[in-house]
């Protein structure tokens, strides 16, 4: 059982420390609980793997033996029943290749067995009798070693079969063939049927012992028949000389046949041998890895359970010591709360004297000392302040008395001053009595002198009211003046605007004529160009004429070699005689052709000289045109700058008429402004002599309320005073007559308005 | 109607020419009244070398120009040069230096030649003008020549005077073969 008065004394942040390490030491040890059973579990698969692909290879391997124990036995059948001259080796070939396979197989079950043996296995259990981890390799040694020794076995096998002879035709066959093949050869003389008999049952026996297993039987018959064939032979009737030669031929043949059945049996022994030995053992290791596997899974439940069960005891260890540490310490927290709450509900209830009276040493014990000593101190402090509380009310009772006393207006009163807080008061009081005194004494001073100046103000504000009412007519008198300024300011600015208008038609009209100016100058470039073109395109004509000239010179030399050849022809025609006399007619009017062609020719060239002097002619007066035309261009611009020169100046002229408009408008805007403004001159002054009125309202008032204020002061009952500091002498103060003010500002207005004589 | 008038535009070329057609039915059907008479020759004339001759039928006569006449060295002073008509050589003669015996060398002015003769008794003289179709009036035939140049009189074989120009008709194969170059 754990003390509670040990838990008690350990501190909180001990308490939460060692709640955290147990926590974490609890958990620490399910985790590895729980490791070491994944580990072992995976360690049992691959085991168990192991097993699997250990019990297939045994498969494998057994598959395998099988096939050569198959081979085996085609072999030795093939050789048995082989009477052909050539054995076939497939038999022999294919036992070979799987002996091969074999051994692989079992170099494979040897490297496995090894890492079964180096895994953590369990002891095999076989026909309930458990055998060492060890045995499964140790099997499979001694399988690899049966399989050797049988390879080597099988090879003796061969060579004895090899030398008994594969067929009939080689080795102790041969001989045992050839032998009785003799015998036969020299019993035709003999003629005997039984002697043949006797030779078909040696070949059967021979037969039989070379086909089965068990020798013993055939050999036994066939050694009766070899006498049983020399008794027939010794009452034959062969010469002795035959006799002996197939005694001696059928004793070789029971030799060899002797011979044939050492080696069989040699043979038929190593295969009986294997026939017991690899089966079983094969068996076994199938059965070994088949129960290695089965043991291996019970196994792996078996840690399973118990890995479950240890943790699951951890789990309920660490959850029942966690418990317990929280109900300990939760039971130091909630006690020593619980005695702190109690002893405030006291406190409130008005047990001042309710204590903690802590015992314990944690945290919580010193708060409730602290507790305590805050009580101690809080109950010492109230009982004195009760006390304080008493001589202060009998200090304000008096406080009041000395009050109610200066609420009667009588502040020759002094109020008693004693040693608690509220002497301070009467002392402030005290102080504020005399100063309110003095104050009102100073009021009522003022309050006199307030009502002589106001008589004063009354007096001069009358004054004022009347100068305003002057101004007032003054201004609106200006108001009339400015108006009409205004207006005629306002025609000024129409007639400059008008003249406006009139420069700006001015300068319209000025740059429509410099418009005109400026197309008439176009149009005389135009024609000034059109001239000069036209110019061009003359003495292009002539340069045509020319060429004309050319051409009506080709033509003419083509008239005149016309001519020639006419004339040729009318010669040769002529020369002709009578045969040429219409062709010389042709000749002559081809001549005349050529004569009219040629005066047409020079028709044309008199015509195109013609042109040529007259376009020479056109020329000249082209150029004359033209150099018309560019005076008259010349004149054109020069009026052109002229206009421009006027349309400038035009321009200055509208500026400077705008600058006028504008000067103008901005006058009578100024002029109406302070039209505008006059009138707002003559509302103010309106409204001036408004408040003027008012203020002289007021300034009655005001000498009513001084009479007033001097009444209401007289009412206290003030301590006398030697000096007035504020005493003013009322009767000094000058005020003009309003008959005199008046008078003045009508000097003054007819000096500047003659219109004012009010 | 506009099928005649078609067929009348279609043969205007007839219609031109009929005056021509009439001159070939003429030159072929008879000859002229005055011809018929005889007292009137046609004939073409030339002027060559400032005389006037006459071309008669017998003589073959061709007008060329602007042919290639190429100058033969050391040879006779009135000879111009030789040219190639069509394939003969023919020799181009001043005739007025030959018949006045002229010793400057002869120059070629350009001018129309007239080849004269057929073979080799061909010669080319040149020309002042164009030969022209001439009728003399027999009546006017000359008989006198020995007012002529020795050179050329032995082969005049007739003149006629036309306008007060004697006119000669020079029997030219004969002059050709009686030059001797």
């Amino acid at each position: 059982m754990i003390n509670s008065s040990i838990i008690s004394n350990i501190s909180i942040n001990k308490k939460l420390t060692i709640l955290f390490i147990s926590v974490a030491i609890g958990f620490a040890i399910t985790t590895a609980a729980y490791w070491f059973k994944v580990m072992n579990e995976r360690e049992s698969i691959e085991r168990t793997n192991l097993f699997i692909e250990y019990s297939n290879l045994i498969s494998e391997a057994q598959k395998n033996y099988f096939k050569v124990r198959r081979f085996e036995k085609d072999f030795l059948l093939s050789i048995s029943a082989s009477t052909g001259q050539t054995y076939n080796n497939t038999p022999l070939d294919e036992h070979a290749k799987h002996v091969s396979l074999l051994e692989d197989n079992m170099v494979e079950l040897r490297n496995l067995g090894d890492k079964i043996n180096a895994s953590r296995s369990e002891e095999v259990v076989i026909n309930e009798i458990e055998m060492p981890v060890e045995y499964i390799p140790e099997l499979v040694t001694q399988a690899s070693t049966v399989v050797d020794n049988y390879k080597t076995s099988f090879s003796d096998i061969v060579k004895f079969n090899q030398f008994v002879g594969f067929t009939d035709n080689d080795g102790l066959r041969l001989k045992a063939k050839q032998l009785l093949n003799s015998i036969e050869s020299n019993l035709e003389t003999a003629n005997n049927p039984k002697l043949l008999v006797s030779i078909a049952n040696l070949r059967f026996n021979e037969k039989h012992i070379l086909q089965s297993i068990d020798l013993t039987e055939s050999y036994e018959n066939l050694k009766i028949e070899t006498q049983e064939f020399k008794n027939i032979l010794k009452r034959t009737a062969l010469n002795l000389q035959n006799k002996n030669i197939l005694v001696n031929y059928i004793d070789d043949y029971l030799n060899i046949i002797d011979e044939i059945v050492t080696n069989k049996r040699n043979a038929n022994e190593y295969t009986e041998l294997y026939d017991f030995m690899l089966g079983p053992m094969f068996d076994e290791m199938g059965r070994s890895s088949q129960l290695s596997i089965i043991q291996n899974q019970a196994a792996l439940e078996k840690d399973t359970i118990v890995a479950t069960i240890v943790v699951s005891i951890l789990l309920i260890a660490i959850a029942i010591l966690i418990s317990s540490l929280l109900f300990y310490f939760g039971d130091s927290i909630r006690k020593p709360i619980n005695k702190l709450l109690n002893t405030i509900h006291d406190v409130n209830k008005g047990n001042l004297n309710a204590r903690v009276n802590s015992d314990q040493k944690d945290e919580f014990g010193e708060l409730a000392e602290s507790f305590d000593q805050l009580l101690d101190e809080k109950v010492a402090q109230l009982s004195y302040s009760e006390k304080e509380n008493e001589e202060l009310n009998e200090s304000v009772i008096k406080l009041i008395k000395a009050v109610a006393q200066l609420s009667k207006k009588d502040f020759t009163v002094k109020v008693p001053v004693s040693e608690d807080i509220t002497g301070a008061v009467g002392d402030s009081l005290n102080l504020l009595t005399k100063q309110t005194a003095d104050a009102l004494i100073n009021v009522r001073t003022i309050s006199s002198q307030v009502a002589g100046v106001s008589n004063i103000v009354h007096k001069q504000s009358r004054l004022v009211m009347a100068v305003a009412e002057q101004e007032r007519k003054q201004v609106e008198h200006t108001v009339v003046e400015l108006n009409k300024s205004s207006d005629a300011m306002n025609k000024i600015s129409e007639d400059a605007e008008d003249a406006n208008e009139r420069a700006d038609n001015a300068i319209k009209n000025t740059q429509y004529a410099l418009t005109a100016v400026n197309r008439s100058v176009e149009g005389i470039n135009s024609i000034r160009d059109t001239i000069r073109e036209t110019e061009k395109r003359i003495k292009r004509l002539g340069e045509r004429s020319q060429e004309i000239t050319g051409i009506v010179n080709l033509i003419n030399s083509i008239a005149e070699r016309t001519h020639i050849l006419a004339l040729n022809a009318s010669m040769h025609a002529s020369a002709a005689g009578e045969a040429g006399r219409g062709f010389a007619v042709v000749a002559e009017e081809v001549q005349r052709l050529a004569e009219s062609a040629r005066e047409a020719t020079t028709e044309i060239d008199t015509l195109v000289n013609n042109i040529r002097i007259e376009t020479k002619d056109t020329v000249t007066a082209m150029n004359k045109a033209i150099t018309q035309v560019a005076d008259g261009t010349q004149l054109a611009e020069q009026a052109g700058e002229a206009m421009q020169h006027t349309e400038k100046s035009t321009e200055d002229l509208v500026k400077a008429v705008e600058k006028i408009t504008i000067s103008s408008k901005d006058q009578a805007n100024v002029s109406q402004q302070i039209v505008e403004k006059s009138k707002e001159i003559v509302l103010n002054t309106r409204k001036t002599d408004k408040y003027l009125q008012k203020q002289a309202t007021n300034t009655n008032n005001l000498v009513k309320f001084s009479k007033k204020l001097l009444s209401t002061i007289r009412t206290f009952n003030l301590p006398e005073k030697d000096s007035d500091p504020y005493n003013i002498n009322v009767a000094t103060i000058d005020v003009p007559e309003i008959s005199d003010a008046m008078k003045k500002q009508d000097v003054d207005a007819s000096g500047n308005d003659k219109v004012v004589n009010a | 109607m506009d099928t005649a008038k078609q067929i009348h535009n279609e043969n205007s070329w007839l219609f031109d020419n009929e005056k021509l057609i009439e001159k070939l039915e003429s030159a072929y059907q008879g000859t002229s009244d005055e011809k018929q008479s005889g007292s009137v020759l046609r004939c073409y004339g030339f002027k060559a070398s400032n005389m006037n001759f006459i071309i008669d039928e017998a003589t073959a006569c061709e007008i060329l120009e602007e042919s290639n006449i190429h100058f033969v060295p050391l040879s006779a002073t009135w000879l111009i040069g030789v040219s190639n008509i069509r394939g003969d050589v023919v020799p181009i003669i001043d005739l007025e230096k030959l018949i006045n015996g002229d010793d400057t060398n002869a120059e070629y002015k350009n001018r129309k030649l007239a080849i004269i003769g057929k073979g080799e008794n061909t010669i080319g003289i040149e020309l002042d003008e164009l030969p022209v179709l001439l009728e003399f009036d027999k009546r006017k035939k000359l008989n006198d020549f020995s007012n002529q140049a020795e050179r050329i009189r032995p082969f005049i074989q007739y003149a006629y005077t036309k306008d007060d120009d004697i006119w000669f008709c020079i029997n030219f194969p004969s002059f050709i073969q009686s030059i001797s170059f």
